[in-house]
């Protein structure tokens, strides 16, 4: 007994002393991460000294030396067209090299070497899926700016007026500027094997939320499992999140974007989001969305598509990317949005979304920054978007892409369906993009509860309301913090 | 007296050269980044911005939070079972191999311990596809006697917790077939002989006399696999992200999480998760010292 | 007769755990040589034939054959100091008398209560700190140098277990510490020795989180990285068959270092007379 004591105690007093040992080291972390020195380069910010500076047609010095380091998100899109716009780049650009790690995991490092606050090491431009912290620690460069710029190959015009609008939106940015680059975006929506659909004449656009019924009444009675998604990840929301815009059309709800957009009133309990879930709820019920769903991830969810054990998943356009080695050779994947009205023309909304993206760290030397922003600039080249879509499946984001005919013709067979079923369609690309960026924890909790919960609502098991109703409250306490530390009302 | 010197001088150089770099390495990279997690669980820290000293708010929070509770109600079920069933089935195996010759016995011996030899990721895998609920051999097996094999485990609230049982008790009975094999191997016989003069049974023997001289062991035993199953989580990361509806989140999932922006949401609590991290530092030891104590009033001495 | 019955069972319960080993093994052996359609198709059929094309696949696009010098250097080196560091210090620990010793063993043993995630940033700031990132050295200094609780446990009471008159009589004729270790102890305790060695290097084989984390540079990856990765890569692609392949490769090693040792370790294994 005496022993443990001794033993206990003095180890806690060892452990004080570090902890004390580790509150001033701790400290000088944190100091000396902001005196960073520049790295590489010295600074040639506007320096027109009396010695004559060759620079290149954009304004960047021909000869200092810029070592560039990329944190690539390796995703179904792959690397080859990154490659390539790397080869392109530094074939123009000879004094800037490039420093790659790439990795399906890149945001596990990413956040690694942040927090640890060596802006040297950090990688110059990176993916992430965290900005908002970024920001609101300074660490972030604008990328506003290159939407000013004008792509080599469109010399006179803006990328601004070049891009898909809804990608940059001044009303959108958060403390002012814009922060995330985007490159690619992608389509979410309903995904099927369209010979299985023409060999049992299944309906492949159904008009009306009927008619959607009806095809999965048609289904279930052939002994398939209409809908299965992959409830690991939540999947679903690729087909069914953009339906509250289509009941709030229904009910007239003018107000419906505007309260969207600026978190205005109830958001998870509005009237819409409710319709909309006890909707999914019945479809869970009734069978039409299989329970397999829940835990289940989206191979095994895809799988049951090949084996016409299930009949369509949710999921984005990369799909038939990501399953070209599994299907058989001759396997045709279809689309549809699924329409929630019973207007045959009303608007189908259909999930779009920013699927490839980039950040620029601001703790870097300035001219390291300005080739990070002509790099970005390079890879909306209608050349290099090119090179992703054909070679990785991603949907350009340059307005312009489709004016050459070939390009049109060249573009992967699913993404040729999509373009053919938005033709003959009268549909509406929804971002469900928001003005106000929610920072809170309980914003995070929030969503927490739906992401953890919404496999057992979509499956029929369980009631929606009571979940919607404790995202709500959280929600509701993120929005008023926010809204008060933003000084937006 | 110049030998006695000389002695301990050699006795100090020598501990100073085996001890000293190795000691103090550890409490560089291991001791010293734990150190430096106190002093986070007192912050409100996202990982990148500004450090915001917070006091006892995280502390608090830790009694408060609903998910915490949920979490070591997790944690409790798996240790009432999977460290019994572990203890029992390795047990047995062992008794089994020692006392039984049958000749594939050495051939179970290296097969057993093979688990352990895997990865992660390959067990994860493995097992991901035992549990599907399409494909999955349970459901395989189940249907081929007839008792059903359509349900979806990992994916239903009411087994997926459940079905990580027969997966640590799959993983860590290898591992202590052969430590308990090594211990019985390690009782004299004359111990026995005198009982099975009596007359007693294999099972007696077992209970009445393997047992109790095995309790050292098992006291370790139990300590250790009370250590994995409160530290692991990797299995309900990659295999549920701890769905469904929370029902297989454990507490260090739950910290890990917390740490690294578990749901892509981009948002880190490195704070808080130190908080939950010390949490289970002092769990960890409160349990050793109770299994201590269970364990004091049995230990025999031979 | 009813012995022999009681027997049978006793057997069949053997064979039914070496099953619950064997079968998952034989599954994911035969998987890897399906082609991913056939792999979707049925999962439980057997291939058509045997492809073994996803092996050299495996091989190359997994990264593998780059990561095998990386892997042996890494997990080698950083073996061979850590069996070192840990049966001197076991020695240390359980055959001399000194004043520090229980202090000091209590606080090794308190990194057995540690949850270990929480400190992966701490960790890496200190590498940088040290300027041992994006290094195959600091990672082995990292995972050779610092004395293991779990090691020094095993060991510990291994040695434990050896008589003291060894040591005595040793000092008697004139030998140092370090003799004695030498000659002695270390000859002796080669059962503990191989049995931290197995559950070390499988350790260090299947980490893949620190070298993650610590190493940026591609080329320097051990293989355990690059499974990681082609496992994560499983989200955005469906080539499942490769993966398995790949897994397969790398679960070859360490099948041929616990089968060749395999009476060895089964020989150290022991936690008996542990204290603390």
């Amino acid at each position: 007994m005496n022993k443990k004591m001794t033993w206990s105690s003095l180890a806690l007093i060892l452990c004080m002393v570090l902890f004390a040992a580790g509150c001033s080291n701790a400290a000088n972390t944190k100091g000396g991460a902001s005196n960073t020195n520049p790295g590489s380069t010295t600074p040639a910010t506007g320096e027109q000294s009396s010695e004559e500076v060759d620079n290149y047609e954009n304004g960047l010095p021909r000869n200092e030396k810029v070592t560039l380091k990329v944190g690539l998100l390796e995703s179904g899109y792959g690397r080859e067209w990154f490659d390539y716009a790397v080869k392109l780049f530094t074939e123009k650009y000879p004094n800037v090299t490039f420093d790659i790690t790439a990795s399906p995991k890149i945001g596990d490092l990413v956040s690694t070497k942040a927090a640890a606050g060596n802006d040297e090491d950090m990688f110059d431009l990176f993916y992430s899926d965290t900005w908002t912290e970024y920001v609101n620690a300074n660490k972030l460069e604008p990328v506003t700016g290159i939407f000013e710029m004008s792509p080599d190959d469109a010399p006179g015009q803006k990328l601004n007026d070049l891009i898909v609008p809804g990608f940059n939106d001044p009303e959108k940015y958060y403390k002012d500027n814009a922060w995330v680059f985007p490159i690619a975006n992608y389509i979410g929506g309903m995904f099927f094997d369209q010979k299985l659909f023409d060999e049992n004449g299944w309906n492949k656009s159904p008009k009306t939320y009927d008619e959607f019924i009806q095809l999965c009444e048609a289904i279930k009675s052939k002994g398939i499992d209409p809908i299965v998604y992959a409830g690991l990840y939540n999947y679903a929301q690729f087909a069914f999140d953009t339906k509250i815009f289509e009941i709030a059309e229904e009910n007239e709800n003018n107000q419906f974007r505007n309260d969207f957009e600026y978190f205005n009133g109830p958001q998870n309990t509005s009237p819409e989001n409710i319709e909309v879930y006890k909707r999914l709820y019945d479809m869970g019920k009734k069978g039409y969305i299989s329970k397999k769903s829940v835990g289940m991830n989206h191979t095994q969810s895809q799988m049951l598509v090949l084996q016409h054990k299930a009949a369509m998943v949710p999921s984005g356009d990369w799909i038939e990317n990501e399953m070209k080695e599994s299907a058989p050779d001759d396997f045709q994947w279809g689309y549809m949005a699924v329409p929630f009205t019973n207007n045959p023309d009303g608007p189908i909304y259909m999930n779009n979304g920013l699927s490839y993206s980039f950040e620029i760290w601001a703790a870097k030397p300035e001219l390291n920054k300005k080739w990070a922003k002509q790099f970005l600039l390079s890879l909306m080249s209608n050349e290099v978007q090119q090179e992703l879509v054909e070679k990785g499946g991603a949907l350009p984001l340059r307005k312009d892409y489709l004016d050459v005919p070939t390009r049109a013709d060249n573009m992967k067979p699913l993404q040729k369906s999509i373009a053919t079923y938005m033709k003959e369609n009268q549909v509406v690309l929804e971002l469900k993009n928001r003005k106000i960026e929610l920072t809170h924890p309980d914003y995070a909790a929030s969503l927490k509860v739906i992401v953890d919960n919404m496999a057992l609502v979509l499956t029929g098991q369980e009631q929606p309301e009571p979940f919607l109703q404790d995202a709500e409250k959280l929600l509701q306490n993120a929005i008023t913090n926010d809204k008060e530390a933003q000084n937006k009302e | 007296m110049h030998f006695l010197k000389s002695a301990r001088f050699q006795k100090a150089i020598f501990l100073f050269i085996v001890v000293a770099p190795a000691f103090a390495a550890y409490v560089l990279f291991t001791l010293y980044p734990n150190a430096l997690s106190i002093f986070y669980s007192f912050l409100d820290w996202d990982g990148i911005g500004v450090k915001t000293f917070i006091g006892w708010d995280n502390y608090i929070r830790l009694f408060q939070d609903p998910f915490i509770s949920r979490a070591l109600q997790h944690n409790l079920i798996l240790l009432v079972t999977v460290i019994p069933i572990t203890l029992a089935i390795s047990l047995v195996l062992a008794d089994l191999l020692v006392n039984r010759t049958f000749g594939e016995n050495s051939f179970y011996k290296v097969l057993y311990f093979f688990p352990n030899v895997l990865s992660l990721v390959v067990i994860a895998l493995i097992w991901s596809f035992i549990y599907d609920g399409t494909f999955g051999l349970l459901n395989g097996l189940l249907q081929v006697f007839g008792l059903g094999g359509e349900h979806n485990w990992l994916g239903s609230k009411s087994t997926a917790l459940l079905s990580m049982i027969p997966l640590y008790v799959w993983c860590y009975v290898g591992f202590y077939v052969v430590i308990f094999m090594n211990a019985m191997q390690g009782i004299p016989k004359s111990l026995y002989e005198s009982a099975t003069l009596d007359g007693i049974t294999h099972m007696q023997r077992f209970t009445k006399i393997t047992l109790p001289l095995l309790s050292g062991v098992i006291r370790v035993g139990t300590i250790f696999l009370i250590l994995s199953v409160i530290k692991g989580f990797e299995y309900m990361l990659i295999m549920t992200k701890g769905g469904p509806g929370g029902s297989t989140e454990v507490i260090s999932l739950y910290m890990f999480n917390l740490a690294f922006g578990g749901l892509n949401l981009g948002q880190h609590f490195y704070g808080y998760a130190s908080t939950i991290g010390m949490m289970i530092f002092v769990l960890l030891v409160g349990l050793k010292l109770v299994v201590d104590k269970f364990f004091a009033k049995d230990s025999v001495e031979y | 007769m009813r012995i022999r019955v009681t027997s049978w069972l006793w057997r069949m319960v053997l064979f039914v755990w070496a099953l619950t080993v064997l079968l998952p093994l034989f599954w994911i052996l035969y998987q890897s040589l399906k082609t991913n359609q056939e792999f979707f198709a049925d999962i439980w059929a057997f291939p058509s034939h045997l492809k073994w094309g996803n092996y050299e696949k495996a091989w190359t696009q997994l990264g593998i054959g780059k990561s095998v010098i990386n892997t042996l250097y890494y997990v080698g080196l950083s073996l061979l100091i850590s069996l070192f560091v840990s049966t001197v210090n076991a020695y240390a620990f359980t055959r001399i008398q000194w004043k520090l010793r229980s202090l000091l063993w209590s606080v090794i043993m308190i990194s057995l209560f540690l949850p270990g995630i929480n400190i992966l940033v701490s960790q890496y700031t200190l590498m940088r700190a040290l300027d041992l990132t994006n290094s195959l050295n600091g990672l082995v200094l990292l995972a050779g140098l610092p004395v293991g609780a779990f090691e020094l446990l095993l060991l510990g009471s291994f040695m434990r277990s050896l008589p003291k008159e060894l040591d005595e009589s040793a000092f008697i004729d004139g030998a140092t510490l370090f003799q004695v270790f030498r000659k002695i102890i270390l000859p002796l305790s080669m059962p503990g020795i191989v049995t931290i060695g197995i559950f070390k290097f499988v350790g260090l084989y299947n980490d893949f989180l620190g070298p993650f984390i610590l190493i940026s540079d591609p080329d320097k990856y051990p293989i355990s990285v690059n499974m990681y990765n082609a496992n994560a890569m499983m989200e955005f692609k469906a080539d499942w068959v490769t993966l398995l392949a790949g897994l397969v490769i790398t679960i070859i090693p360490t099948v041929i270092v616990y089968v060749l040792f395999q009476r060895r370790i089964i020989e150290g294994a022991t936690m008996g007379g542990v204290k603390g």
